[in-house]
């Protein structure tokens, strides 16, 4: 299996970031715009899955790169701009996604496997269909997983996002949502358990 | 019975199938033989409910080799846990494969989001 990383535009190599970063630092516009250019469709594609609305996420986007270009003086090269613009678009569309939220978070235990007192599975986990193996997702299948996700409570579907979609590690995830990185680990696995338990009877050819 | 016996017998003597002799032979070992009488203790508080605890660190690679090879003892005899552990992991690859956008498919970036940060960037440089 291919990387998702692989397929996408190649970033600048470093020289070209420090250059891009000193023209940004000295105020260069058309800099501005080629960052924007370059970083704005993967910041966009990030927004728009951490925030159900379109408006929503652009007003992510504007506000990250108006915060980044900001602090841009701060930016020291320790890691790629592209990284850390994708870092500051993240964390926007969280801050958002936490302003919007009114009702409160539904509870995720009834999607969590369930065990017999001895520690066995109360039921038994069947073999998928071969549909879940293929490299390319059936569209059926394809709708069935993000209508899935839509459905995690937001706590756990962010956290599924950060770690699987936008491939962050433990401790990224958990500088992102400001947790502990064990509380971050752990809303992973329930997430993708409960993510597991939503595309099951679809997939272990279990009616129900 | 020497330790590479009962690492053969563990699985029938944890599913409780070996004959009586045997029994007495793998339990004699047990009573002389310290790792493989924790070996047992580990694979017997390895149930389902613990293996599913920690799977999320035995998919990402984050198990201690000890404990990995506990998990993997515990797979060996339990078809359940393989299909959960095949459903977990493909859990996540379908994650992937539905949400992740290929760079070479993202759209550009929409000219009034372009033009919304350039000018608000220049009436507050």
């Amino acid at each position: 299996m291919t990387s998702p990383r692989a397929s996408r535009p190649a970033a600048p190599a470093a020289g070209e970031d420090a250059a891009l970063v000193a023209r940004l630092k000295a105020g260069d516009e058309r800099a501005f715009e080629s960052v924007i250019r370059l970083n704005g469709p993967r910041m966009l594609a990030a927004a728009r899955r951490i925030l159900a609305n379109e408006e929503d996420a652009r007003d992510a986007v504007q506000e990250a790169f108006l915060s980044g270009f900001r602090s841009i003086e701060r930016f020291q090269g320790g890691s790629r701009l592209s990284t850390w613009l994708h870092r500051i678009a993240i964390n926007a569309a969280l801050m958002r996604l936490r302003a919007l939220r009114r009702s409160p978070e539904q509870e995720i235990d009834s999607l969590l496997p369930r065990f017999t007192e001895d520690g066995h599975h109360e039921a038994v986990p069947r073999r998928w269909s071969e549909a879940a193996d293929e490299p390319v997702l059936r569209d059926e299948l394809r709708s069935l997983v993000r209508a899935s996700i839509e459905r995690l409570p937001d706590t756990y579907r962010v956290a599924l996002l950060l770690r699987d979609i936008e491939e962050l590690t433990n401790e990224e995830v958990a500088e992102q949502l400001g947790v502990s990185v064990n509380a971050a680990k752990i809303r992973v696995h329930r997430a993708r358990l409960a993510l597991r338990h939503l595309l099951d009877r679809h997939l272990s050819g279990v009616a129900g | 019975m020497n330790c590479r016996d009962f690492d053969v017998a563990l699985r029938a003597y944890l599913e409780r199938r070996l004959a009586p002799a045997e029994r007495a032979a793998a339990d004699q070992h047990l009573a002389a033989c310290g790792s493989c009488a924790e070996l047992l203790e580990r694979m017997r508080r390895t149930t389902c409910e613990v293996l599913t605890r920690f799977l999320d660190e035995y998919v990402d690679g984050g198990l201690a080799s000890d404990q990995k090879s506990v998990f993997e003892r515990h797979l060996a005899l339990c078809p359940p846990c393989v299909e959960f552990v095949r459903s977990y992991r493909a859990t996540v690859r379908l994650g992937r494969a539905a949400l992740g956008d290929p760079g070479a498919l993202l759209p550009q970036v929409p000219e009034e989001l372009l033009r919304a940060v350039l000018d608000a960037r220049s009436r507050r440089p």
